[in-house]
């Protein structure tokens, strides 16, 4: 492998400064690198890498008032082992665990899960229910910006990030006392060191026997994980009968627009979707 | 570039490209060959070593990364009165055939171990511990024997190593 430029920023103002030298060239953003590693003898040689995780202000869990901000380079296994996202967002938790191993969440980031923008992403799900923003730097403007993360995603593996942009933090808003429930899925190949073939992230709030929000998202399905807002609409209020489980299994059939591709077959993601929606909301009968 | 670092317990300097993989270096360079290459994809767990205290694939980790970083690998854990009931266990178990698998299963094993919190962990919190290491000849049965008779032996397996 021939020799690549490199550069190693200690902050974020050292990033724009490095990035306003070669402003010029094909940058690689490099976190973690557990994706990039393994294709990294398709990367362009003339890129230039930046590492960026080595910024400290990219790192760390806080609770500011009722949201949680996450450093766009915190590990997942920094995230599995953290008490506040244990007690406040244990979707993510869920998510998680059933994401990679031991050897790769102490390296793969959250923020590179989220840029590399897969439909597979498995903290993308819980993120886009939880109503998740993200915060993101541009060298250029020397600002930072904040927006929803469902506008994140252009297609698979494409973001609206700009050039040089990068992320720097996911703000979860807190709902502790209002979602009493939630859910995560994913089917894979297997259950270890598996990608998605189709899963369901979940949260919702019941008031006796009837569902008076739902907030659903899909991974792998569509180009991009996607809230499922016509099903969680036809779901609002009413009660949980078999008829109506059976009902929401045909909306979000609909919703969604899976293709075959080497992991799985359209029909057999449209199957398992519907019933990735049956088991939740059987959970949520059963809670 | 040129990286200084500690391996078992030694500084090194080594040259390397940024995007070198930990595993080469190891391999090629220091001659520390009992870190094996499966996959070279971070899936099957042969290379795994310790990073700083943290269980890694060192397939995945960039020579740019290791500036002054703690590498463990399977070479430095021979001495160790742990590795030794380790391999015993795992020679008892019939949890060895090939053998090729077996560094990086050790490595998770000694990762379990020196969590005393794990101590009372069942069949399936053993293979989720194990999600990142793929054997191809025991079928696994045998591997998650050896490690269950290890976690009811009490053993001291350091937090830190080489500090």
């Amino acid at each position: 492998m021939n020799s690549m430029q490199y550069y190693s920023p200690n902050t974020i103002n050292e990033y724009r400064k490095i990035y306003s030298g070669i402003a010029d060239k094909s940058i690689l953003i490099f976190s973690g690198g557990t994706d990039l590693m393994v294709g990294r003898h398709e990367l362009s040689q003339d890129a230039v890498i930046i590492d960026i995780s080595g910024i400290a202000e990219l790192k760390g869990i806080v609770k500011k008032g009722d949201k949680i901000h996450i450093g766009s380079c915190t590990t997942l296994n920094e995230l599995l082992c953290s008490h506040k996202i244990q007690n406040d967002i244990p979707i993510l938790i869920k998510a998680i665990k059933t994401m990679a191993s031991e050897q790769i969440r102490n390296r793969a980031t959250i923020g590179g899960n989220i840029g590399n923008a897969s439909p597979a992403g498995d903290t993308i799900t819980p993120l886009v229910v939880l109503e998740t923003k993200i915060e993101i730097f541009s060298p250029e403007s020397n600002e930072v910006r904040t927006i929803p993360i469902k506008t994140l995603f252009s297609g698979p593996s494409a973001t609206t990030l700009e050039k040089g942009e990068i992320i720097t933090k996911i703000i979860i808003p807190l709902r502790k006392d209002e979602y009493i429930f939630c859910y995560f899925r994913k089917i894979g190949q297997r259950n270890a060191m598996t990608i998605t073939k189709a899963s369901l992230s979940a949260i919702a709030k019941c008031s006796d026997t009837k569902i008076e929000w739902i907030k659903l998202a899909t991974g792998s399905v569509s180009p991009v994980v996607k809230r499922m807002s016509k099903t969680e609409e036809f779901l609002k209020g009413k009660e949980l009968t078999p008829a109506v489980i059976n009902k929401a299994k045909e909306i979000i059939a609909n919703e969604i627009f899976p293709i075959t591709d080497i992991r799985s077959t359209k029909a057999f993601r449209v199957l398992i979707t519907k019933n990735l929606l049956k088991d939740c909301l059987s959970a949520l009968i059963k809670r | 570039m040129n990286i200084d670092l500690t391996v078992n317990g030694k500084s090194v300097s080594v040259e390397a490209e940024p995007l070198d993989r930990l595993l080469d270096i190891l391999r090629d360079k220091l001659g520390l060959t009992g870190t094996k290459e499966g996959c070279g994809e971070g899936e099957c767990g042969a290379c795994t070593v310790f990073m700083n205290n943290k269980l890694v694939n060192s397939c995945l980790v960039p020579a740019m990364h290791l500036h002054n970083s703690n590498i463990v690998t399977i070479d430095g854990m021979r001495d160790f009165d742990f590795f030794k009931l380790i391999s015993k266990a795992y020679e008892e178990n019939g949890a060895v055939q090939c053998g090729f698998c077996t560094p990086g299963f050790v490595m998770t094993t000694i990762n379990l171990l020196r969590n005393s919190s794990r101590k009372s962990l069942g069949d399936e919190e053993i293979k989720e511990a194990f999600a990142g290491n793929i054997c191809r000849c025991t079928g696994y049965d045998k591997i998650i024997k050896a490690v269950r008779q290890l976690l009811t032996m009490n053993i001291r397996v350091p937090e830190r190593f080489y500090e």
